[in-house]
């Protein structure tokens, strides 16, 4: 727990939060409230972004390198970590199960996850092949 | 369209929440070590208690603080408290990751039941908590008079 990581930290998720927050702003004003699709792209945007990064510091140390903390903490937990949320998805998922027809916090949840792991792990590949 | 405000106060305490947020879960990071089959408890424990802890301030926020525009601390509650620290403890990017690494490394089983179990867990997480928390909250409703019950149906089918 060094200096530089909890700065990223800091630093990071002080975009991201804010990140999210604007992206959610955005999504209501163009979507209306009803569907929660600012979480969901700011989702899937972080679990590429995560993907990219935790691919590229796989490829740098396969090579011997070393992938700065200050960087990692300040894109991944930080950045990455506060740009995306687990607790707003669940109380949406919850939300959207509620109505008659369940289906749609089911399909919320499924296209959330699928679409994240299909993301970060085509960004991980690619960005580990590059580095 | 009416011409908003830029919302600056927003938007920092956002900010100020998410960073908080995200170091509370940073150091529960570095205390807490994946187990030895490569479960990613740290992760796992923040995202569920995340969860619980929204449920608890979402009916909080219902009940305490119905009128966002009473007062700046009103205003400013549901940023600072929901998107800021709980969206910054929370995180679903390190969720989908970690899922990702169980499945690379061949342990499929892990990374399905990590995957369905923090969905599943999460939601009945928040569930369970608005539903102790509004137990707690909103008292039992005093029972009613026979005459109150007649005017109400009254009204409801006049």
């Amino acid at each position: 727990m060094t200096l530089a990581a909890v700065l990223g930290v800091l630093v990071g998720a002080g975009l991201g939060a804010p990140a999210r927050f604007a992206t959610d702003r955005w999504a209501i004003a163009r979507f209306g409230p009803r569907y929660p699709y600012g979480t969901f792209i700011v989702n899937l945007a972080g679990s590429a972004i995560l993907g990219a990064l935790t691919g590229a510091v796989a490829g740098v140390e396969a090579g011997g390198g070393h992938f700065p903390v200050f960087a990692q903490n300040l894109i991944g937990t930080g950045f990455c970590g506060a740009l995306t949320t687990f607790s707003g998805f669940s109380s949406q998922v919850l939300e959207l199960s509620r109505k008659p027809r369940r289906r749609v916090g089911t399909a919320y949840a499924s296209a959330s996850v699928v679409a994240g792991l299909f993301l970060a792990s085509a960004a991980f590949a690619l960005f580990r092949l590059a580095s | 369209m009416p011409s908003r405000s830029r919302d600056y106060d927003l938007f920092a305490v956002v900010a100020v929440g998410g960073s908080l947020g995200a170091l509370v879960r940073y150091s529960l990071d570095v205390l807490i070590a994946p187990e030895r089959d490569g479960w990613p408890t740290a992760t796992f424990v923040i995202n569920l208690t995340g969860a619980f802890v929204l449920g608890v301030v979402l009916v909080v926020a219902r009940v305490k603080v119905p009128d966002p525009k009473a007062s700046t601390g009103a205003r400013l509650f549901r940023p600072f408290v929901v998107t800021g620290l709980l969206g910054g403890y929370t995180t679903f990017s390190t969720y989908v990751i970690e899922t990702h690494t169980l499945a690379l490394a061949g342990r499929w089983i892990l990374a399905v039941t990590y995957a369905v179990g923090s969905v599943v867990l999460g939601v009945v997480c928040v569930a369970a908590a608005m539903f102790v928390t509004t137990r707690i909250l909103e008292p039992v409703p005093e029972p009613i008079a026979v005459e109150e019950l007649a005017e109400l149906e009254a009204e409801d089918f006049g």
